[in-house]
């Protein structure tokens, strides 16, 4: 009897913590912090614990927007391109403005307002993901893989235009001006928290920016038909859409907020680095895509929280600034994410096979 | 519960695993320590050294650059770093770079570099980089090696404005910071690192050209294929420097990328021009081009001369055929090597390097330097030979420290000679006694350029190469043919005295020279002149003399007829001192007036704590010996030479902010 009770508790247990796909890396982020804590200098500092919320919050934000779809049942290769293409609309307009035909159509320093444009454009971006998976019924992996590269061309092609009037420095579009408001509001320093500690911390709005994102994602996912919308149409597509779902929109606005969400990323990036070149955001797709995974979203989709990939970008962060401070060298940092990638996947893997 | 210990302790033990191997401390770190071939800005040195006339000229140039300078942003004022408490115990260095040797070959020597200053400096280093050129990711690694708080970060500025936040949050904490590679400077870029490590472009043209012009020509021709960038720009302004310099004619040749249409139109030009004789190429992309316009014209090597920046298995072939002079290395060995020292130095001893520019090349690349190296780890022995000592005269105990301590950390066969007093006659026969001996290498004073000529000569017919420090002008101004000389650049130290003072504003620059005859104070005068120019104020220079009370009232009566002028630059303690006893008869405050000096004594310092002095320019001794040792043991064992004739080891400048350190060192180090 005791031995049938044993695995029955622990069948049980097994199937209760399923229900919570954040479970393994909760542990694991805990695992690791205590591990780091205990091994890297100056890991508790006040400027460690910011930079590693500041340096996640920005690729966190677009993290949000990709889990959405991976629980969509969709991928989007496209976030780094489309993050690079956000940050060039948006430091075109603040720097030089709109010109056309030798006439300005926009002034410079637009502010908000090129931050809303610059929105959009990558809003109209994700609608072309969107529209493409949904119209040819090509996989997103490959659909978005070739707009992975087209769009990065097209950031390409914005740093070598004439709207970006550079010269000398080919490519880079960069801030002169005395930094406006909008740039603190986006990603200024929170004083407040930096100044609690010495040496000071480096915390910047870029995590009020990711908590809110994550708010109202956990909102929509938890609360609203269209996050239970959502998660049927990653589950079983044709159950969804025996049940009346419309799963060809939930994906096609899961893609236009996903391309919004990386141009929110650029923007905010380029209002604390005012610097911005061709390469920006490049392989930033995948990390994405690890986020998710270690969160505990499954790849097929209908599996996962929004919770979880916000904390997996935190832990892959919070990883790349222990291994800093424990003095370890680069070439181990990629090595070490795919160790957690495998651990996680499997253990994620062994929780669900109830 | 039970099932949830299961699970935390299997991803716990997993996890652990693998960090506690990925942890195993990967330790770079060994003996040595090093020194900093500091070298000065470009024109300014460069020229300085050809004679004090040339310097007007030079000068001219140099106000275009560093006009352009003030313009787009002020003097940056550098941060002082705070230094170690022990400055025995292995430091703890990380480098952040945009690239790594796992992807880009060119990284490979540059962290050769690194890790050999790492084993001659005593320190760790840590290299970070992104897994592909990724600006963003770089800044984030800048911020997260802050975040470390090493004894010292050094750094790529790949690009100034994304790098300017997190650099900064290294400076606000006192972590002394130098750029390497990439940079174009702490004014330039804006921002208030140490110095940036990189090629002189402009000296590698002006060099290069008098290499080709030593030999006479009619026309000097820059064949150019990138005709936009600034970095070529340079070379070429450079190169019709030494053009002019020598009489010679001078033309820009603008080529392509495309090889055949380039060698095209170096040839129609030459079918115009036949009486271009001197070449300067680019780099390959003007070089190849140039080789096949030779073999059409069917020229035989030493019909025209010719010279090239970079290297490639081409230009190699043709410096081994004689049909090219040299190849411009921009040594990027030094780069790093230098980088990990001038770090070392600055976090232990509070050293600072003395140029915002410090160069690491033009290396030339000669029929003689083909050769192999030594290798790290050969044996090496040094004579120094020098015109006094720690034994009888105090200031050369810190001199002799620092080649002590880098001959201890080099792990280098150190001699020191010197006779028991002054005495050029004695200090000559020791050199030739340290020939003798055949040592892989000497350092030596050149105390006396014409009596030491001959000696340091049969040094060189032997094949052992010379440095010089302390006292000397360069090989170009000595007129002998030894590789650097290590010392204060006088017309440097004025001018950026001049930089600091102007920024505190003010009307009229005042030089107070007590010895108008000598070379050093009349290039000290030059350089604050050029600053206060720079900085729109009026310059005039006051002449006193030795007797403190009389140079005293001479102050006191320029100051009655000049009551406007109100930033001040004295050339010691002989001019400080009356100045002092000015500022105390007509009970000026320290709102009155802005003053700066070369040199320290007690007054000074006295004053420097009190605020009524900026600061005092030190020479940095230690340097000299630290920096000679270094230099010899580059080029023996890794090949790397001396990029500037003048390897400047001050202005160390002494403000309020370092003035304890250096009280504190002084005698040892200072």
């Amino acid at each position: 009897m005791a031995s049938a009770t044993s695995p029955s508790n622990f069948q049980k247990a097994r199937a209760r913590l399923a229900n919570y796909s954040e479970v393994v890396v909760l542990i694991s982020f805990v695992l690791l912090f205590l591990i780091f804590t205990l091994t890297a200098d100056n890991f508790l500092s006040l400027l460690s614990i910011t930079n590693i919320l500041t340096i996640a919050s920005i690729k966190g934000i677009f993290v949000i927007g990709v889990a959405m779809l991976m629980i969509s049942g969709e991928f989007d290769l496209s976030v780094g391109s489309t993050l690079a293409v956000g940050a060039y609309v948006f430091a075109i307009l603040m720097e030089h403005g709109f010109v056309m035909g030798g006439s300005q159509i926009l002034p410079a320093g637009l502010g908000f307002l090129a931050l809303i444009i610059s929105l959009i454009i990558c809003g109209l971006l994700g609608l072309v993901n969107g529209l493409i998976v949904v119209r040819s019924g090509i996989p997103s992996f490959i659909a978005t893989l070739g707009t992975m590269l087209a769009f990065r061309g097209i950031a390409r092609a914005m740093g070598n235009s004439e709207l970006a009037k550079t010269s000398g420095n080919a490519d880079v579009v960069r801030f002169t001006g005395e930094a406006p408001p909008l740039f603190n509001v986006l990603n200024g320093d929170i004083n407040f928290i930096n100044d609690l500690g010495t040496p000071a911390g480096g915390a910047r709005m870029a995590i009020v920016w990711f908590f809110l994102v994550v708010l109202v994602a956990v909102i929509v996912m938890r609360y609203t038909r269209y996050g239970s919308w959502v998660y049927a149409t990653g589950g079983s597509r044709v159950a969804a859409l025996a049940q009346g779902v419309r799963t060809d929109r939930i994906i096609i606005w899961n893609f236009i907020v996903t391309g919004a969400l990386a141009g929110l990323a650029g923007v905010v990036q380029f209002a604390s680095r005012p610097a911005i070149d061709p390469a920006r955001g490049e392989g930033w797709e995948l990390i994405a895509v690890a986020a998710c995974v270690i969160g505990g979203i499954w790849l097929q989709g209908g599996y996962g929280t929004i919770i979880g990939a916000a904390i997996g970008m935190l832990l892959l962060q919070m990883v790349e600034q222990g291994l800093i401070l424990a003095g370890v060298d680069i070439q181990l940092f990629q090595a070490t994410i795919g160790l957690i990638l495998i651990v996680a996947v499997i253990s994620n893997t062994w929780l669900s096979r109830t | 519960m039970k099932l949830n210990k299961k699970i935390t302790l299997m991803v716990g033990l997993l996890v652990m695993a693998f960090v506690a191997v990925a942890c195993e401390p990967q330790v770079v770190e060994v003996e040595k320590e090093v020194q900093v071939t500091v070298e000065v800005e470009k024109i300014v040195e460069v020229e300085k050294e050809v004679e004090v006339e040339k310097i007007v000229e030079v000068e001219v140039e140099k106000e275009v650059e560093v006009e352009k300078i003030v313009e787009v942003e002020k003097i940056v004022e550098v941060a002082v770093p705070v230094i170690v408490d022990d400055p025995n115990r292995t430091l703890d260095i990380i480098a952040v770079q945009h690239a790594e040797c796992s992807w880009d070959a060119f990284w490979c020597t540059v962290q050769d570099g690194i890790n050999q200053g790492a084993l001659d400096n005593n320190v760790n280093v840590t290299i970070l980089a992104p897994d592909e050129f990724d600006i963003d990711k770089t800044a984030s690694l800048i911020e997260q090696a802050v975040a470390a708080q090493p004894d010292a970060i050094m750094l790529t500025v790949t690009d100034p404005t994304v790098f300017a936040d997190p650099i900064n949050a290294a400076l606000d904490l006192g972590i002394p910071v130098v750029a390497y590679n990439a940079g174009s400077g702490p004014n330039e870029d804006g921002i208030g690192y140490l110095t940036y490590l990189g090629q002189d472009e402009y000296a590698g043209g002006y060099l290069g050209g008098q290499r080709l012009a030593a030999e006479g020509g009619t026309l000097g021709v820059c064949v150019n294929h990138a005709p936009g960038a600034v970095n070529v720009a340079r070379r070429c302004a450079g190169f019709e420097q030494a053009m002019t310099e020598a009489g010679i004619a001078y033309e820009e040749l603008v080529t392509n990328d495309d090889p055949a249409e380039s060698s095209t139109i170096i040839g129609d030009y030459y079918a115009a021009n036949p009486d271009a004789d001197i070449f300067i190429t680019m780099g390959p992309n003007s070089a190849v081009p140039f080789y096949a316009f030779l073999d059409n014209e069917g020229l035989a090597p030493g019909d025209v001369k010719h010279g090239t920046f970079d290297n490639s298995p081409e230009i190699t072939a043709n410096i081994e055929n004689g049909t090219t002079m040299f190849g411009i290395d921009q040594q990027p060995f030094l780069q790093g090597y230098g980088g990990v020292t001038a770090l070392s130095l600055a976090a232990r001893y509070g050293i600072l390097p003395a140029a915002p520019v410090t160069a690491t090349g033009p290396g030339f690349i000669t029929v003689d330097t083909l050769g192999d190296p030594a290798g790290a780890d050969a044996p090496m022995s040094i004579i120094a030979v020098q015109h006094a000592e720690c034994a009888w005269d105090a200031f050369w105990c810190v001199v002799q420290n620092g080649a002590t301590t880098a001959a201890e950390r080099m792990n280098i066969d150190l001699q020191i000679l010197a006779p028991d007093s002054f005495d050029i006659d004695a200090t000559g026969s020791l050199i030739e006694q340290a020939v003798a001996a055949q040592p892989d290498a000497i350092m030596l004073t050149v105390t006396d350029a014409t009596a030491f000529a001959g000696p340091i000569q049969a040094a060189l017919d032997a094949g052992i190469p010379v440095v010089a420090y302390n006292a000397g002008a360069g090989p170009t101004v000595d007129g002998i043919d030894y590789l650097t000389y290590l010392g204060q650049d006088e017309y440097a130290g004025g001018y950026q005295g001049g930089q600091r003072l102007a920024a505190l504003g003010g009307t009229k620059g005042v030089c107070i020279n007590h010895a108008p005859g000598a070379t050093s104070t009349s290039l000290r005068c030059s350089g604050f002149e050029q600053a206060m120019s720079e900085a729109g104020l009026a310059y005039e220079e006051l002449v006193t003399n030795d007797d403190p009370a009389e140079s005293a009232t001479i102050i006191g009566d320029y100051y009655a007829a000049n009551p406007d002028a109100d930033i001040f630059i004295t050339m010691g303690p002989n001019s400080a001192v009356p100045f002092y006893a000015f500022v105390d008869n007509e009970g000026l405050t320290t709102d009155d007036f802005i003053h700066g000096t070369f040199d320290l004594s007690p007054e000074i310092s006295a004053n420097i704590q009190s605020g009524a002095t900026q600061f005092g320019i030190d020479q940095q001794p230690f340097l000299q010996g630290y920096g000679a040792v270094q230099a010899l043991n580059l080029l023996h064992r890794h090949g790397v030479v001396p990029a500037l004739p003048v390897t400047s080891t001050g202005p160390g400048f002494v403000t309020v902010d370092n003035l304890t350190v250096v009280q504190a060192l002084a005698g040892e180090f200072r």
